[in-house]
């Protein structure tokens, strides 16, 4: 895979797994099924490109290329309700204790909406500091970078559990460096001699011996 | 037979087959024990506003509400002990009534339904 909006994104799911530091997983792909449950120990971020789109405006025919890179960023947050288990569970607990255990008891819409602004204030941290200005890559690869729209979604009405996603978008600007595909294959070139001058009759540049140019002399 | 005593003696059944022991502990954190509970766990499938699909696990306790000192009320906070893996019966999992969730279920067949979630260490 040439295209350098491809090596970006892998680029930029790799800061942000490294970077982590525990306080949510990365994945650079999308699913058809997640579990709730295996959400609870962890927030989980999925990035998928979105879409990436060539301003032909800015881009001449042959000349540099850029790709408009939208980055979907999505968290997907689970939480239970929160309250002092040891106490509920032991059998020396007085109805004092567990009213009291019961009293601290929190809801689990407020645990999953705490751990998803945490997820997303550690997202915004890894990609808006100064220091991951190009993700990581080359001065001058990427510019314009942006993180921004994010979109909480409501929470599901079933389930044990509270569940939250939202949606947010990285996005930046990459420039292509088209290599040529290897699997179009030019025809061979053959120069009329008229053209090349005295002495040469023909230039045969054949692709296909590896750049091997073969110049028929008279 | 009318329809509520056939629904009634259906609950009956199925308590027959599962005979879960469970514990209640109302919002005073008086604790009472249940051997007469429906306890269901099982796991549905939902989609939230774009995306994939969730897998969620969710237990319900269908108790007779003859068979409770009080019936919980919307926004109360209750507890369930109750053994989720059947392997070890004797090892209880806390699960909780969620306050931000309205009662509902069973009041016409004699049984209150209540929907339950798992709870973490504070």
């Amino acid at each position: 895979m040439s295209l350098v909006a491809v090596f970006a994104f892998n680029t930029a799911v790799a800061l942000m797994a490294a970077q982590a530091a525990g306080r949510f997983g990365v994945e650079g792909h999308q699913t058809q099924k997640q579990s709730a449950q295996s959400l609870i120990d962890n927030a989980l971020v999925r990035c998928w490109i979105d879409s990436a789109d060539v301003d032909f405006s800015r881009s001449a025919r042959n000349g540099p290329k850029e790709h408009e890179l939208r980055v979907g960023v999505r968290f997907q947050v689970a939480q239970p309700a929160k309250a002092d288990i040891e106490t509920l569970e032991d059998e020396a607990s007085t109805d004092l204790q567990r009213a009291t255990a019961l009293s601290n008891l929190t809801t689990p819409t407020l645990e999953t909406t705490t751990a998803l602004y945490a997820a997303w204030s550690a997202v915004f941290e890894i990609l808006d500091d100064a220091r991951n200005l190009t993700l990581g890559l080359p001065k001058g690869s990427i510019s314009d970078k942006a993180y921004s729209q994010f979109k909480q979604d409501e929470f599901p009405t079933r389930g044990g559990p509270g569940i939250l996603t939202a949606t947010s978008f990285l996005e930046f600007r990459v420039k292509e460096a088209q290599l040529g595909d290897l699997g179009n294959e030019p025809a061979n070139i053959t120069m009329d001699n008229t053209l090349i001058g005295a002495g040469v009759d023909e230039v045969t540049d054949d692709v296909s011996k590896a750049g091997e140019t073969t110049i028929t002399t008279t | 037979m009318s329809l509520q005593t056939q629904a009634v003696k259906i609950a009956g059944i199925a308590h027959k087959l599962s005979g879960t022991t469970v514990f209640l502990i109302d919002p005073d954190g008086v604790k009472t024990e249940h051997d007469d509970c429906t306890f269901l766990s099982g796991r549905v499938t939902q989609s939230p506003d774009s995306g994939e699909e969730m897998v969620v696990f969710r237990p319900v306790a269908t108790f007779p509400r003859s068979s409770l000192t009080r019936i919980p009320a919307d926004g109360e906070k209750w507890a369930l002990l109750a053994p989720l893996d059947p392997e070890i019966p004797d090892t209880l999992t806390t699960l909780s009534l969620d306050p931000s969730k309205a009662i509902e279920g069973g009041r016409s067949l004699g049984t209150i339904r209540l929907y339950l979630s798992e709870v973490k260490q504070s």
